[in-house]
């Protein structure tokens, strides 16, 4: 178990080590001069060399890695062209609001897939198994921002339930809630409809084995046995498959949140790849891939808590 | 205590039990031998009402003065577990896997006994010691996988009991085993039915395995009642020509047979469901078969206490 959990970590640093060289490269070959940027079209050449020299931009690229990472393991991803500020400041302000999205896009996603699909499952091949699966494929067909729009009419404009965008801030709890509660919900149809159908099937599956007929031997009640005996064993399939569902959620709040007006890194890095602040998206890009990787992690240590098996196999 | 009248069940492919009948006394210990594709095992899941949903079930069983056939799901699960309980074959794939031993036997326990969480684990623990299994406690607390073969089916034994059952039925439960612990858990099952006064059906391929525990012995084939009778008496002196078929194939060690002459074998095997006829179904592999077999025999009486269903056999 613990050579295992090292061996893992270490995959895990080596991963993000690829992913940093891979990102900061990148980001250099793209074409676009950010000094012309900052400056503007009317500098002189002089004007913008010197800036290039004053950003490092002259440095051999190798060097310049080197150092971006050094300042990264210390929390310093260098000053955002655009903003004028440190880089982590700017993310440090944003982090919140994009991962409460995440969390609880994530969270919604998990509730309705699980509830759709176990449903589905318990009914198969009667109405209420149609009816889930039907849904779910209008789910899967529908972009989410475009839901967002759907979203934004029916409650916003129509209803006047909820705000139709912006945020409020943090100093106003209920307000945030609110304004997280479309996109949360435009985020979720899409990645839940795909995900009940993952969960259908895999508890289908697992309803045909031997133990769930002991359970009913027993005369537990059919609820009972559907989600304290089925679901656990069908797990792994289902955790597999959020853990994929977490990257396209990473990718989804940048919409999202320029959809909604929402203040956080997806609007942040949307502004960033816009203006070519450059460190400010190479720092972001980072994050995000820092996010999917660690979510893997969690997946993947999460195989080992559902199923007691495998700690045997791991070693 | 059981009553089966008449019994059928039938899938659209074929009728896989055919005009079953016959009665258990509480505390009786009963047999019920046959090749795969008999219907035993059927005939087994339909006594506590989990036919597959593709079947239609005809006749009649009485159990515990409850009627199973045409019963709702509720009044099926009263008597699941409590009236009659079921250890099935394969004791590693009908355990939950991701269950621990204890909790799987203290589960019943509090929800359809009513027990509290610390008397549920106590009484667990003292089913497991029950039923032969050395340190039951430390048991308790391993998962399926951790368990031997024998172990596994000790334990499913014990979550069979755990509702104090008056019937016990075991479908095939020493098939996964090898032979000395096969003899082992046989000898736990006769002891426990003595012991507690609970009626058992034995549901074997294997004749010295039923010889051994039960009193009396249904022969199956083709999902007839071919043969009825206290087990010694048609071990001793089968009537049936399938019966004789059956015994004379039993591997023998003491028996004078040469060095690579094969073992005797009844001819063919069970036809599958559409392919069974409509008279005596055994004819097709019958020595003794004429003309008349076309129409399916009546049981007959041929000696006190026993029957047989076979044209050739005159009382």
């Amino acid at each position: 178990m613990a050579p295992y959990l090292i061996r893992r970590l270490a995959g895990f640093a080596a991963t993000l080590l690829a992913v940093s060289a891979v990102v900061f490269f990148v980001m250099n070959l793209l074409p676009g001069d950010p000094a012309l940027v900052i400056l503007g079209i009317d500098s002189t050449e002089d004007a913008r060399a010197a800036l290039r020299a004053q950003l490092g931009l002259d440095d051999p690229p190798l060097l310049r890695y080197a150092a971006w990472v050094r300042g990264a393991l210390g929390g310093d991803f260098g000053q955002s062209y655009m903003f004028k500020v440190p880089v982590a400041d700017l993310i440090r302000e944003r982090l919140a609001m994009t991962l409460t999205l995440a969390v609880a896009a994530m969270a919604l996603t998990v509730a309705l897939a699980l509830a759709a699909g176990v449903y589905a499952a318990a009914s198969h091949g009667r109405a209420g198994d149609w009816a889930v699966m039907a849904a779910s494929q209008v789910g899967i067909a529908i972009p989410a921002f475009w839901l967002s729009i759907l979203l934004v009419i029916l409650f916003a404009v129509v209803l006047r339930w909820l705000p139709p965008g912006g945020f409020p801030g943090w100093d106003d709890p209920a307000g945030a809630a609110r304004a997280l509660i479309l996109p949360a919900t435009a985020l979720a149809v899409v990645q839940a409809a795909v995900l009940a159908r993952v969960t259908r099937s895999a508890v289908l599956e697992v309803m045909g084995q031997d133990f769930v007929r002991t359970a009913t031997a027993q005369g537990l009640p059919r609820r009972r046995i559907l989600w304290r005996h089925v679901l656990p064993n069908a797990l792994v399939p289902i955790v597999t498959i959020v853990g994929l569902q977490f990257a396209n959620l990473v990718t989804g709040t940048i919409v999202i949140e320029n959809v909604f007006y929402l203040p956080g890194l997806g609007r942040l890095v949307f502004q960033g790849i816009a203006n070519r602040d450059l460190p400010l998206v190479q720092a972001l890009v980072l994050l995000f891939a820092v996010a999917v990787v660690t979510v893997n992690l969690i997946v993947d240590l999460a195989y080992l808590w559902i199923d007691p098996r495998l700690k045997g196999r791991v070693g | 205590m059981l009553a089966v009248a008449g019994l059928s069940v039938a899938f659209p492919a074929g009728t896989a039990v055919r005009g079953v009948s016959f009665t258990l006394a509480a505390g009786e210990r009963l047999g019920i031998a046959g090749e795969s594709g008999s219907g035993k095992s059927l005939l087994a899941l339909s006594i506590l009402g989990m036919a597959p949903p593709a079947a239609r079930v005809q006749g009649s069983i009485r159990l515990g003065g409850a009627e199973v056939v045409g019963a709702g799901e509720p009044a099926l699960r009263a008597l699941r577990g409590r009236v009659a309980a079921m250890v099935f074959q394969e004791p590693l794939s009908a355990l939950n896997p991701l269950i621990r031993i204890g909790e799987a036997i203290a589960e019943p326990l509090r929800l359809r006994r009513g027990l509290t969480a610390r008397a549920a684990r106590d009484r667990a623990v003292a089913l497991l010691g029950e039923v032969g299994l050395p340190d039951p406690a430390a048991k308790a607390r391993q998962y399926p996988h951790e368990l031997s073969g024998g172990q596994r089916q000790r334990a499913l034994i014990a979550l069979a009991l755990a509702q104090d059952p008056q019937l016990l039925i075991a479908d095939e439960p020493t098939t996964a085993l090898d032979a000395a612990v096969a003899a082992r858990i046989l000898g736990l099952l006769a002891e426990l039915s003595a012991r507690r006064g609970m009626a058992l059906v034995l549901i074997s391929h294997d004749l010295g395995a039923i010889a051994r525990v039960t009193g009396r012995l249904l022969v199956m084939y083709g999902g007839d009642v071919v043969e009825d009778g206290p087990t010694a008496a048609v071990l001793a002196d089968p009537r049936h020509p399938y019966t004789r078929g059956l015994i004379a194939a039993r591997p023998r060690l003491d028996a004078a047979r040469p060095p690579g002459t094969p073992l005797p074998a009844i001819p063919g095997a069970v036809p599958p469901l559409p392919a069974l006829s409509a008279g005596c179904r055994f004819a097709d592999r019958c020595a003794l078969a004429r003309p008349g077999c076309a129409v399916p025999p009546p049981p007959v009486a041929v000696a006190p206490g026993r029957v047989a269903a076979c044209w050739a056999v005159a009382p």
